[in-house]
């Protein structure tokens, strides 16, 4: 397989940002509802962190190192401003604003691109990093909303299913990086 | 979310999650964590404080200052971490975004006692995923062979599997033990 297809097709799997990464953990965790509730929050935050880690990443490793972090803050609160108009992270979680959520994916997936070689490898991680985020927040959300209905103990309810869960979906995805 | 366990994994899940393969690099991050979160901390009552910022002290400019403040500790401790300990070089990246997860920003809208005792439940739960996650999953403790190192290696410790396996087994555990404790009131109640 092409080198930089492969960079893409890995985002979806092997190095899924949410089960095998780990950068997008928490949004995809704390944010989907129901499945059929997610898919649209999924599309708009996959788009946002992809065109950033594009655009923020590709700038960074153009500019001198010093600058690194201070490019890093700024295209993570161009992605926030850009989801707020697109009416996500609205209101409040654990007494935070919302945007907390986003915080270190945004800044870790532009780090990562700023990392990589050109253009093109830099579109097919980004690329393949949001698409990878997005079937994992929408089956979160199927998760989440089939364990709230279930018949079981209130302890297991939502969290530790969900990160039960999480684990599972590790283990299936270990399986493509042993291929 | 009712216990503060549950409270310090959610929070504090890139770094309990990306940051606890070795026990040195879980006290790295941790205390990144926490001098981040003092920071900012001190940050919000400085700015509160002030009378010329005080005013505009709100909104988007509030939590971007926070979480510049948080980020730029973070990746300070990130850069001279691998020169005080004996870190992988990964680690240091993990370092570097912990400054951008939520426990940190908690110390601008909590109480201060609450605000400690959530970081000392996080502290726990990063100590001892991580050992848990070396001590099984590499055999060793801090990088010295672990009183167990005679068991073979489960890897499967080391990996994200591992990760969110534990994550999840701290809320159960918390759960439950809250739960025996809210029985054994009403036991005693009745």
């Amino acid at each position: 397989m092409n080198p930089t297809l492969k960079m893409f097709v890995d985002g979806w799997f092997a190095d899924n940002p949410v089960f095998v990464g780990l950068l997008c953990a928490l949004p995809a965790l704390v944010m989907p509802e129901r499945a059929k509730t997610a898919v649209a929050p999924a599309i708009r935050l996959g788009a946002v962190f992809a065109t950033i880690a594009v655009g923020g990443g590709l700038l960074a490793a153009a500019l001198p190192s010093p600058l690194l972090p201070v490019v890093v803050l700024a295209g993570t609160a161009t992605g926030i401003g850009l989801l707020r108009v697109w009416g996500e992270l609205r209101g409040e979680w654990a007494g935070l604003p919302k945007s907390v959520l986003v915080l270190a994916p945004l800044a870790a997936l532009q780090l990562r691109v700023a990392e990589l070689p050109g253009m093109a490898e830099a579109m097919a991680v980004a690329g393949g990093a949001a698409l990878g985020f997005a079937w994992a927040f929408i089956a979160l959300g199927a998760i989440r909303e089939a364990v709230r209905i279930a018949e079981c103990d209130p302890v297991f309810k939502t969290l530790p299913v969900m990160l039960f869960s999480m684990g599972m979906f590790a283990l299936a995805l270990y399986g493509f990086v042993l291929l | 979310m009712k216990t503060y366990t549950e409270q310090a994994v959610v929070l504090g899940l890139l770094t309990v999650l990306g940051a606890t393969g070795e026990l040195w690099s879980a006290v790295a991050a941790a205390g990144t964590v926490l001098l981040a979160g003092l920071a900012v901390g001190l940050a919000e009552r400085l700015g509160r404080g002030l009378p010329l910022i005080g005013a505009a002290w709100e909104g988007s400019v509030r939590w971007g200052v926070l979480t510049g403040v948080g980020f730029a500790v973070s990746w300070l401790c990130g850069a001279t971490a691998p020169f005080v300990l004996p870190l992988p070089a990964s680690v240091a990246r993990w370092i570097q975004w912990s400054g951008l997860t939520p426990i940190v920003l908690v110390a601008a809208v909590r109480p201060v006692r609450e605000t400690v005792r959530l970081w000392g439940v996080f502290l726990c739960v990063m100590l001892l995923t991580a050992a848990i996650r070396e001590g099984f999953g590499n055999g060793t403790l801090g990088g010295r062979l672990a009183p167990m190192g005679f068991v073979t290696p489960s890897s499967i410790f080391r990996t994200p599997v591992g990760a969110f396996l534990l994550a999840g087994a701290w809320v159960l555990a918390a759960r439950c033990r809250m739960r025996r404790h809210m029985d054994g009131e009403a036991l005693n109640l009745a």
